[in-house]
């Protein structure tokens, strides 16, 4: 319990200096605040999210005795998770011209920051969804069997179609720019898979979040209902950045959208720390 | 555990006693296994039981045991025997 609280106190907290931030550069004009909020901070923030989820994936995963048919689903979750660290060190530390970064200091190493970043991005990206999607997969075939699974309600087929329209026109955009003449790099490429996999993985969310639903309040909702919230909250800060991209969104109102990726990884980190704690008090009971 | 099943032979010989059967044992249970699955899920999964409880752990060991893990449902099913039904 403590620990699930640590982190929704440290949020808490964060959240409300982050908004002051925002006023504080909007007032000032001085966007040093606001880089610096998020290079530092923000980015500590987010790879101690990434690490404390990766650390109670793994602890639940091995709650588990092997052939467990959970235990395949948190092995899956525990290299998502790994995959998000990964990433997460990747782009906030090695892939930023900030004080974070130790290639700043060495001669020639911010010529490397790009090439971290983009590699960081695939990894918090496709690898990450493709892993996660295969995971929550098999936990839905387990609510399945329990007999817990949850319906898609009208609003969620709205959702659903609603995404997969983003997604389609996305793929359009894509295309449009192709037959300009626009080449994309090996990286575009490989990070082209990651708005389909998102709504696979909606799809997924709105399946557990129904689900969830049906069983009531308890540690086991809490932990899935996390991991729909995180989905959630990714899908609305990669519309966020799809929408700066291509100009629907005018800076600075697209800096808000960073706001967006601290609780989402917030969901993320509390979804196995649910887990975990349900696992540790039912052993001490 | 031969504790436990000495206990719970005792509790067989004497379990028509109305709180040891039909809604009164559910409830315990049911507040038992509440913070884990969630009220819905243990009130449908008791909703099946039969009167005199004898099915009772047939039907919540393995939901227990899919989302928790044999290890953890299992001292919690000890805990639910034990707490809820063997202690009355």
């Amino acid at each position: 319990m403590a620990s699930s609280r640590l982190i929704l106190l440290t949020t808490f907290g964060y959240l409300p200096a982050g908004l002051v931030v925002f006023a504080v550069w909007r007032t000032t004009g001085n966007d040093a605040w606001i880089e610096i909020f998020f290079q530092i901070p923000g980015a500590l923030l987010l790879v101690w999210l990434a690490a404390v989820g990766l650390l109670f994936s793994v602890r639940v995963t091995l709650g588990f005795f092997p052939g467990e048919p959970m235990r395949s689903a948190w092995q899956l979750i525990a290299l998502s998770a790994g995959s998000e660290l990964a990433g997460s060190i990747l782009i906030q530390v090695f892939g930023t011209k900030s004080l974070l970064n130790p290639l700043t200091h060495f001669p020639h190493g911010v010529e490397q920051v790009p090439v971290l970043r983009t590699v960081g991005t695939i990894l918090d990206g496709p690898c990450r969804f493709a892993l996660l999607a295969t995971a929550l997969y098999l936990v839905l075939r387990l609510y399945r069997q329990s007999g817990f699974l949850g319906r898609y309600t009208p609003l969620d087929w709205v959702a659903l179609v609603v995404f997969g329209g983003y997604v389609a026109r996305e793929a359009m955009d894509v295309v449009w720019a192709m037959q300009r003449g626009k080449a994309f790099s090996a990286a575009e490429i490989l990070n082209f898979p990651a708005d389909p996999l998102l709504w696979v993985l909606l799809a997924q969310a709105l399946r557990l979040f129904r689900s969830v639903e049906r069983m009531g309040a308890g540690w086991i909702s809490r932990c899935y209902g996390a991991f729909s919230v995180g989905i959630f909250l990714i899908l609305v800060g990669d519309v966020m950045i799809w929408a700066t991209v291509w100009g629907y969104l005018p800076w600075p109102w697209s800096a808000l959208g960073w706001f967006v990726w601290i609780p989402a990884a917030v969901a993320f980190a509390l979804a196995p720390l649910y887990q975990w704690e349900a696992m540790r008090n039912a052993e001490s009971s | 555990m031969n504790r436990l099943l000495g206990r719970l032979r005792s509790w067989d010989r004497g379990a028509s006693r109305p709180a040891r059967t039909g809604e009164a044992l559910k409830r315990r249970v049911a507040s038992a296994i509440e913070p884990y699955l969630g009220r819905r899920a243990a009130d449908t999964l008791l909703h099946s039981v039969r009167e005199d409880g004898r099915d009772l752990l047939s039907n919540v060991a393995p939901i227990l045991t899919m989302f928790l893990g044999r290890r953890a449902a299992g001292h919690l099913v000890s805990h639910v025997v034990e707490a809820a039904i063997v202690r009355l």
